[in-house]
């Protein structure tokens, strides 16, 4: 962005800061190859038994089909949601649309718990609890905003006119939408996405008030687990996700190079 | 092809009335300028006719076609952007194929279209390319292609030259010029730029708040504008204080000007409308001519601007080519300023404008 070169003290700070946020990923990573039973550092010998015996672990494998099944819907039906959502308070006039904006958004600033405990006593008291449903839309709420706030900052960087352009050439709405405004924010929804679909992979505070036993997700079993007593097993399928996310975020980025959305 | 009709138009937001009762008929291959200061209502006229806006009231006509409810897709428009509006994601060839598509139009058909349209703006040859990849002209000219490529009955322009420098919106006014002479299409032209109006248009309409005041030929509206709003928007016109008397307007301290024309009562008062260009500048009396001193000189390279201060006190602006030997006037130097009769605008005095 700046042709303004950081001087050297800056680099350096910077590069410590750095290092200092990524030490702990690096400890996880190191101590899931060790051969003890417990969490050391420097990991002693190497084997790749904790991986071998998480994934052969019935339990954890149920976690994580629940992980991605919640992730991947959740973050679906919040793409869906969000950038219809979106579009509206974007485009036309909609009476109140900066408040309902603000309480679309709120599951940012409200704290995960507080909305973990209301969806847990509403739906005890509507009778849904225990639905794997439930569980899906709560994630929605706690998603959508991710994805609004993305839709509606690809949307207003656009030309309001390219999507007339399209209408008057003969488009209706949708396909207007669907042929240029849609793929013009894409890159901006995969971002969204990503942090929908992250936030919906890693949520504890709201999943655990609602998910039931069988429902369990990665998050909450690692979390249960590490109550028990830290083992390289947990930080065995940490790395695990940790190369997944990595992954999914070069995939991402070089399909759309949507980092300049982030 | 067709003619559009606009019958009553009246569009409101809340209480402002942004367009009042607008009624006018673009005859079939006809191009008309809607021209005026930005907010006076033409680009809110040429959205109504696009569909992008309803109209509150009234009623928009193409051929026999009632179109005043109809969305922007069902009216077989064309519309030039002043933004361009080129979709960014599109080659050039897709951008010009996306009107012909919408009509289920493809395979080679389509293509010899396409090429036709781009051949017409003379961007032969640049379908692959992306519209990033193009000069703001270029990027113009596709939007032009874009918007003829389906064969519209109506052709919009939304000050579509207002984006390029002064140099390439000359280049453009003329291939503009020839494309709609080719064409022969309906065309409704929005503008801010009198010149780009009066130029290009069969008929000009020059609008103010929200009001059509005067809807001729570039001619009529520039000789003979029908109200003050009119006389004073275009060109560069010097504003005078008169009162009619004995067929003459008297400016006082005994000037007089004798218009070709003089429709107003005796004895009343009146405004004159001389432009700076229709002025000539003489060293030497001359029967009907203004005396004067000259008061300041601007040299802007092909015309000398002189202000000239009459001897009742009023001053006017003239301009003289740089050629001419009077350009050469300095401060001070008595001229004399002799006006057609048929360049003397004379309009009564305190006319709503």
């Amino acid at each position: 962005m700046s042709d303004m070169k950081p001087t050297l003290p800056i680099s350096i700070v910077a590069l410590l800061v750095v290092a200092f946020l990524q030490v702990p990923v690096l400890v996880v990573v190191l101590t899931s190859f060790s051969e003890t039973s417990y969490l050391t550092i420097p990991p002693q010998g190497w084997t790749l038994k904790w991986f071998a015996e998480v994934l052969s672990d019935p339990v954890y494998i149920r976690a994580i089909r629940n992980s991605l099944i919640l992730a991947v819907s959740s973050t679906l039906l919040s793409l869906a949601l969000g950038v219809a959502a979106a579009y509206a308070l974007f485009r036309k006039a909609i009476p109140g649309s900066e408040a309902i904006t603000a309480l679309l958004m709120a599951p940012l600033i409200v704290p995960s718990v507080v909305i973990g405990v209301a969806m847990l006593q509403y739906v005890t008291l509507v009778g849904l609890r225990g639905s794997f449903l439930v569980l899906i839309v709560a994630h929605v709420v706690i998603t959508v905003p991710y994805i609004l706030r993305s839709a509606l900052a690809s949307l207003s960087g656009l030309d309001v006119s390219v999507e007339e352009a399209a209408r008057v050439l003969g488009a209706d709405g949708f396909t207007a939408f669907r042929l240029v405004t849609l793929p013009l924010i894409k890159p901006g929804l995969v971002a969204g996405a990503l942090f929908a679909f992250v936030t919906s992979m890693e949520n504890v505070p709201v999943t655990i008030f609602l998910a039931s036993a069988r429902q369990t997700t990665l998050p909450i079993l690692i979390f249960s687990s590490v109550e028990m007593g830290v083992n390289p097993g947990v930080a065995a399928i940490s790395t695990l996700l940790i190369v997944a996310t990595v992954i999914v975020l070069l995939l991402a980025e070089r399909w759309t190079g949507f980092h300049k959305f982030v | 092809m067709s003619n559009l009709s606009l019958r009553n138009i009246v569009k409101r937001y809340g209480k402002t009335e942004v367009v009042r009762n607008a009624s006018f008929q673009i005859a079939e291959g006809e191009f008309v300028s809607l021209l005026g200061p930005s907010g006076c209502g033409k680009t809110t006229i040429l959205r109504m006719v696009a569909g992008l806006l309803e109209p509150t009231e009234g009623q928009i006509m193409i051929g026999e076609r009632d179109v005043t409810r109809l969305p922007p897709n069902k009216r077989n428009i064309g519309l030039v952007f002043q933004s361009y509006a080129l979709f960014p994601h599109m080659t050039v060839f897709e951008n010009v194929a996306f009107g012909l598509r919408r009509k289920g139009e493809s395979g080679k058909p389509l293509e010899e279209r396409v090429n036709a349209a781009l051949e017409m703006v003379r961007l032969g040859g640049y379908g692959a390319r992306f519209p990033r990849q193009l000069s703001g002209g270029q990027q113009q000219r596709v939007s032009m292609a874009r918007a003829i490529a389906p064969r519209p009955s109506i052709l919009l322009f939304d000050e579509p030259l207002s984006n390029l420098d002064a140099k390439l919106r000359d280049e453009m006014q003329i291939e503009l010029k020839r494309l709609q002479q080719e064409l022969r299409i309906t065309t409704l032209f929005v503008t801010h730029d009198q010149a780009e109006a009066l130029s290009l248009s069969d008929r000009v309409g020059v609008m103010h708040g929200g009001v059509i005041q005067q809807l001729d030929r570039p001619e009529e509206i520039y000789h003979r504008p029908a109200n003050a709003f009119v006389a004073s928007f275009i060109g560069k016109p010097n504003r005078l204080q008169g009162r009619i008397e004995a067929g003459t307007v008297a400016l006082g301290a005994g000037l007089a000007l004798r218009p070709e024309r003089l429709d107003l009562p005796e004895g009343s008062e009146a405004e004159v409308f001389l432009r700076q260009e229709a002025i000539r500048v003489l060293r030497t009396p001359e029967p009907g001519a203004l005396a004067g001193t000259v008061a300041l000189r601007a040299f802007s390279g092909p015309q000398v601007q002189l202000v000239v201060r009459l001897a009742h006190g009023a001053e006017i602006v003239v301009e003289v080519p740089s050629a001419e030997d009077t350009a050469s006037l300095a401060p001070g130097e008595p001229v004399h300023l002799a006006i057609r009769p048929r360049d003397i605008i004379v309009l009564p005095q305190g006319a709503a404008s």
